[in-house]
């Protein structure tokens, strides 16, 4: 199980170093995706076999379709190699710096770290172990829709906003060409 | 619209329960029309005596120029044909011949007719050329006349015409019968 | 041919690996990977002869179709024809456009047979089967205590039918890509083509596969057969059913739906480019997604493993469910051979003017009825 963690973390931060060093736009979108597929194994080990599918089905499977259509539409040129020193880049890095200290604190929130090098974490509501005994969907559905019941609407109400957004810029346009 | 579907697919089920009607080529055949024009045969009379008398009326009237016809004098003890000549050679260029059957009716003894042979077919072309032996008409227990000692040996044939045991029209005539 | 042997060497690794990481739950590791091993050697085995000689049966259903015999020299009844196509395609110079993606170009045709053959990996062949161990698997107890359970799937998910839309999702990436890196406006403009169209299409596949899983209350295929014990779905949800079989034509760019690859407009469509195994490996997905779907169809629809009539013994399981998959792709051949195709627009309309909607009001239909039952 580690061994295959290991590979597939590697393949996931491969994946994800191609997407920024990559010079040709669609490899840099094929290794999102192959950045996608490696984190959809991860959630795998993890047990959560739902997430997973649904990464794999949503991001690779229907958000990244599109971005690679598009992308092969415009067939836009390689991208010129940033200056080592350019400001634009030194504020990037420090930002992603930045970035990963919350996210190691955020992961590390909760756990401890025996002398020994173990880590020990409390067993939240959702454990893996306390998942399986009900079937992942069947909880994770009830969760939605009872304790996260208002931010999953919220959400849902976001996409209908961005669905609206899109009839309107698509047809707006038509309608006044046309005329 | 599902009438319309069904009733497609219906069609091709009654298809696929009917026999084919495929015929399986070299095994089976489908019989020859009896005035159809394939390789052509030059024909004999009942006791043996080649109906061609090398007039090259059938060359003349080749709109495609297909047919070589070399006459030579007949031999009064052993005739080849009844007449004061016949064909020494009488080749015709399948690949370049038109089956139009004018050579069948230009010429005057009847002695060539278009026959039921249509799979003229070879690896060269040079097979391709038929050969008075190929053409001739020949049936069980013929003995042909032209072997008959004594007659002058035919012209020598053309390079090209050099005819190959395996070729197909290399075979007699024999399937007219 | 590294090309064709290096992804076989990936499909046949990466299955059980996949079927390790979902069974891993369980105790014995070591001796569930080998199990996981044989099954997905069989399984590669099975695919790829299956799919060869459904090239054989495609022929020879057209040409009964249209009159003819079929093909019907190479063998007894022509029965070695697939072999001699493998042959043929294996020895063909694999031709390339200049300009080409070369990695892409080399990718995207393995990655086609890759995925179809990666999609088969959840569907139960039959029930699982206690070996060993007290009481064995009943109808609906998929554990075996004491004993090994022998699952009939090559990975045990319980969420087998997403893991399938998943994987057929990611094969929509193979079309497109070797589209792409053709370099040629036919092969990009199938390419185009084939990703609207999958991508509408999965849609209709997703909303009608929700109403048996809602009837069944399980994503787990195993538990969908078990819930048909006594009706088959394909009576409670026709509509779905028949949704399902067109969504999946258009899925598998079968005819009436072959638009990505429609002769008289684009050459060949995505796979114009491709040449020798490249092409066969396009030519072996698209046949064992037939095959997938029909599968998939089956556990859904036709109660799986079980037997068709109740005197039939229930342990011929995967008799029956391979009887079951043939008369389904023995349909979609028939209806290839019967339409003709559709327009482009005709398609997008059918696709999410006419299947969506009624997918939608199935599942209404459906939540009602098990809500209320």
């Amino acid at each position: 199980m580690t061994a295959i963690f290991g590979v597939a973390a590697g393949i996931a931060f491969l994946g994800a170093l191609g997407v920024v060093v990559a010079r040709r736009t669609l490899y840099s979108a094929l290794a999102l995706i192959v950045n996608m597929l490696a984190l959809a194994v991860l959630f795998l080990l993890l047990d959560a076999q739902f997430l997973a599918a649904v990464q794999v089905i949503v991001y690779t499977g229907a958000v990244m379709v599109l971005f690679v259509f598009i992308i092969a539409l415009l067939s836009p040129g390689a991208q010129e190699r940033l200056n080592p020193l350019e400001l634009r880049l030194i504020v990037g890095v420090c930002a992603a710096l930045l970035f990963t200290v919350v996210v190691v604190r955020l992961t590390l929130n909760g756990i401890t770290v025996t002398p020994s090098g173990h880590f020990h974490g409390t067993i939240g509501p959702f454990a893996p172990s306390l998942v399986d005994r009900h079937g992942q969907v069947e909880v994770l559905g009830e969760q939605l829709f009872t304790t996260f019941l208002l931010p999953f609407e919220v959400t849902s109400l976001l996409l209908l906003v961005a669905a609206v957004g899109a009839v309107h810029l698509a047809r707006g346009h038509g309608r006044r060409a046309s005329q | 619209m599902f009438r319309e579907l069904i009733g497609g697919l219906r069609i091709t089920m009654r298809n696929m329960l009917s026999k084919p009607v495929t015929i399986q080529y070299p095994e089976e055949q489908r019989p020859v029309p009896p005035r159809a024009r394939g390789r052509h045969i030059l024909h004999r009379y009942d006791n043996g005596l080649e109906k061609c008398i090398g007039c090259e009326l059938c060359a003349g009237a080749c709109p495609v120029g297909c047919i070589y016809v070399l006459a030579a004098a007949n031999d009064p003890a052993h005739p080849v044909s009844p007449g004061e000549r016949y064909a020494a050679r009488y080749e015709i260029n399948l690949v370049r011949c038109i089956y139009c059957g004018y050579c069948a009716e230009a010429c005057p003894t009847e002695a060539i007719t278009l026959g039921p042979r249509l799979d003229l077919a070879d690896y060269k072309r040079e097979r391709l050329v038929a050969t008075k032996e190929d053409l001739l008409e020949s049936w069980p227990g013929f003995r042909p006349t032209a072997a008959a000692p004594g007659r002058p040996d035919p012209a020598p044939r053309s390079e090209l015409a050099a005819p190959s045991p395996t070729a197909p029209v290399a075979r007699s005539a024999t399937d007219t019968a | 041919m590294i090309a064709v042997v290096g992804w076989g060497a990936v499909v046949g690794g990466l299955q059980p690996l996949v079927a390790a990481i979902g069974s891993a739950g369980g105790v014995n590791v070591p001796l569930t990977f080998l199990i996981a091993l044989v099954k997905g050697v069989l399984i590669l085995f099975v695919l790829l002869t299956t799919a060869a000689y459904l090239v054989l049966a495609e022929r020879k259903v057209s040409a009964r179709i249209q009159l003819r015999l079929g093909p019907n020299r190479v063998g007894p009844a022509g029965l070695l024809q697939p072999a001699a196509d493998a042959v043929k395609l294996i020895f063909k110079e694999a031709s390339a456009p200049e300009g080409r993606d070369r990695f892409l170009f080399e990718l995207a045709p393995a990655l086609a047979a890759a995925m179809a053959l990666f999609a088969f990996a959840t569907i139960p062949i039959n029930q699982t089967i206690c070996i060993g161990g007290h009481g064995g698997a009943g109808p609906l107890s998929q554990t075996c205590p004491g004993g090994l359970a022998l699952h009939w799937d090559l990975a045990h998910l319980n969420i087998g039918l997403l893991f399938i839309l998943a994987i057929t999702s990611v094969g929509v990436y193979s079309i497109f890509l070797g589209g792409w890196a053709s370099n040629s406006k036919y092969a990009l403009l199938g390419a185009l083509r084939s990703s609207a169209q999958l991508i509408s299409y999965e849609m209709a596949v997703s909303f009608a596969v929700i109403g048996p899983v809602l009837l069944a209350g399980s994503l787990d295929l195993e538990k969908v057969v078990h819930a048909q014990h006594s009706l088959w779905f394909v009576f409670l949800q026709p509509l779905a059913f028949l949704l399902y079989l067109t969504a999946g034509l258009a899925e598998t760019n079968r005819l009436p739906f072959d638009l990505p690859e429609a002769e008289g407009e684009l050459g060949a469509g995505y796979h114009t480019e491709m040449a020798g195994m490249r092409f066969g490996m396009y030519f072996v997905g698209e046949y064992i997604n037939m095959v997938t779907v029909a599968a998939i169809a089956t556990t859904l629809f036709l109660g799986g493993w079980m037997a068709p009539v109740f005197f039939l013994p229930n342990w011929l399981g995967p008799i029956w469910f391979f009887a079951k998959v043939g008369l389904l792709i023995f349909i979609m051949l028939w209806v290839r051979w019967t339409y003709p195709r559709l327009r482009y627009d005709r398609l997008m309309q059918l696709g999410w003017k006419v299947l969506l909607p009624l997918g939608l009001a199935n599942i209404a239909v459906t939540a009602v009825f098990v809500a209320l039952r």
